[in-house]
């Protein structure tokens, strides 16, 4: 998880240096991280019991 | 004032006021002494990911794509939080920690994720395209107070992230 909030870090560096394109691609690269581990904390908890 | 002007604002605003939540957080973190759960750093990251859409904005100027991240920054960091409310919503079910003015913090979180929708929105009102000849704009104090201070809580998750999990996934 900490690589995660470092790779934010990182794009922030990346667009005070002024590397648009890559800041941005480098955020959505961790959006979609962070989407995959939330999937894959879904799948193997438990469910909702009703 | 005018409409940039404005946009520059609410955009500082915007990485302002996540930045004194995620403060909170850390208020509840070490004073509480409420160690934050898989989930709940996985709500951190969506706000630094809408703070990060609105410092590409303050740095480049307003463009859609910035605002784009923000949005599905938000969808992400919501669906978590809606995911840990129901995952306690069931009376035999506790709840997460300590409630928060009646609300437990991933209720507040959701309703968090839900305000910067409509602040984003907003700024979408608000938005014109910036010409591609134009400079960069430069950084007043205050953005860049913002903007350090984003850097600050960002390099403190990823401090205290890393000596409560390691490098790797956080256990249950």
């Amino acid at each position: 998880m900490a690589i995660l909030f470092f790779v934010y870090l990182l794009a922030i560096a990346l667009a005070l240096a002024g590397w648009r394109k890559t800041a941005l691609a480098v955020g959505i690269l961790n959006l979609v991280l962070a989407l995959a581990i939330f999937c894959y904390h879904v799948t193997t908890t438990i469910d909702i019991r009703l | 004032m005018t409409k940039e002007s404005i946009t520059r604002f609410l955009n500082v605003f915007l990485i302002l006021a996540l930045v004194a939540i995620l403060l909170g957080a850390y208020g509840v973190q070490f004073i509480k002494n409420e160690k934050p759960c898989p989930l709940c750093m996985l709500q951190r990251l969506g706000m630094l990911g809408v703070a990060l859409g609105a410092v590409l904005n303050l740095r480049f100027g307003a463009h859609t794509e910035f605002y784009a991240f923000s949005l599905l920054s938000c969808v992400v960091g919501g669906s978590v939080a809606l995911r840990q409310i129901a995952l306690h919503v069931c009376p035999q079910f506790p709840t997460f920690g300590e409630p928060l003015f009646g609300l437990s913090l991933y209720t507040w979180s959701f309703v968090i994720f839900v305000s910067c929708v409509g602040l984003i929105s907003l700024l979408l009102f608000l938005y014109e395209p910036t010409p591609k000849t134009a400079a960069l704009p430069t950084l007043n104090r205050l953005e860049k107070i913002a903007i350090f201070a984003l850097i600050f809580i960002t390099a403190a998750n990823v401090v205290t992230s890393f000596i409560q999990c390691g490098i790797g996934p956080c256990g249950e």
